[in-house]
């Protein structure tokens, strides 16, 4: 039982160390796409902006799921800018 | 004691894991997400990136708020707000050339701009699609002339795609006009569909006014449905160089 809460603790502990390198990670994307015009820029951009707003508001899991889909877009963006 | 919490924790984080991040949408926003669909469905992300790429994050933020469960909707509001507002931006952007919308500009001043600014014309070519009676839809080898069209321009930057539709002389002069529009819109479609920028193209629709061969036979109506496509690429010199020439 000690150990099963221990590791529950943990883990619950560790989100907020993995927060804030994903609030920078949606900093560093919103930096990136301020200027950028361009359809999967542009998603990603507001997408990385609302995963801030949910960092502000406390709420992780929203804002890790928007940072998410920040990140499908940016890979879409350099993708097709790569070729 | 710990029956209860075995029990419990599960659930907690079932319900902490799969979240409100509902997908599917609000039934609110069903209105907004039609839009959205067609807007995908017609292109728009090509012909209005920026707007279309809004509408579409404004929904999913929108959908995410209602989806919270706050009895305060004042946020999902404003954000269903914007969407619309965007979608409706990108619904006027990539208006498709239409009777209503078309502009039946003459070609001769136009003609006359192009000559006085464009110094040096590196590519210039015609092509002519030609339609059965009756018809706006392309042929098989109509698609075919298309695509060498557009395998020819994918990599050029700075061209003008003048798209000019017509019909034969049979028929009402309104339905003609209308006739010759679709025909323009079709192959404009195919343009945008094959990632060709909207601001390249000018569509113009010419009705029965401008036939190719003045003939009133079966020959002649043949070669007179049709759409030519002119494509330029334009390259101005600076004044400097126009004051030495």
């Amino acid at each position: 039982m000690k150990i099963f809460i221990a590791i529950a603790l943990c883990c619950f502990l560790s989100v907020p160390a993995h927060a804030s390198s994903w609030e920078n990670e949606a900093k560093q994307l919103v930096k990136i796409y301020t200027n950028t015009k361009n359809y999967h820029a542009r998603l990603s951009l507001r997408f990385a902006e609302f995963s801030l707003h949910e960092f502000k508001e406390g709420d992780w899991l929203d804002a890790k799921q928007f940072l998410n889909l920040a990140r499908q877009y940016h890979q879409k963006y350099q993708s097709r800018h790569h070729e | 004691m710990n029956k209860h919490f075995f029990f419990i924790l599960p659930l907690l984080c079932i319900s902490c894991t799969s979240n409100h991040f509902n997908t599917n949408g609000h039934y609110l926003l069903q209105d907004t997400r039609i839009a959205i669909e067609t807007g995908r469905q017609n292109h728009f992300s090509s012909c209005a990136p920026i707007a279309f790429a809004e509408a579409e994050a404004h929904l999913i933020m929108a959908n995410h708020e209602f989806s919270e469960g706050n009895m305060d909707r004042t946020d999902a509001q404003a954000l269903q707000q914007k969407a619309k507002l965007f979608i409706a931006q990108a619904q006027k952007k990539c208006a498709y050339p239409t009777p209503e919308n078309v502009k039946v500009k003459t070609s001769q001043p136009a003609l006359t701009i192009v000559k006085e600014k464009t110094e040096l014309i590196q590519l210039d070519f015609k092509e002519t699609i030609l339609f059965a009676t009756n018809s706006t839809s392309l042929s098989e080898l109509s698609e075919q002339k298309l695509e060498q069209v557009i395998h020819r321009i994918h990599d050029k930057n700075n061209i003008n795609i003048s798209i000019s539709g017509h019909s034969d002389e049979r028929g009402k002069t309104t339905y003609n006009q209308q006739l010759s529009c679709a025909r323009t819109n079709t192959i404009f479609r195919y343009f945008l569909h094959a990632g060709i920028h909207i601001k390249d193209i000018h569509p113009r629709c010419f009705g029965a006014n401008k036939p190719l061969s003045i003939g009133h036979n079966e020959v002649s109506w043949k070669q007179n449905r049709r759409v030519t496509i002119h494509i330029s690429k334009k390259l101005r010199l600076s004044t400097e160089k126009k004051e030495k020439l």
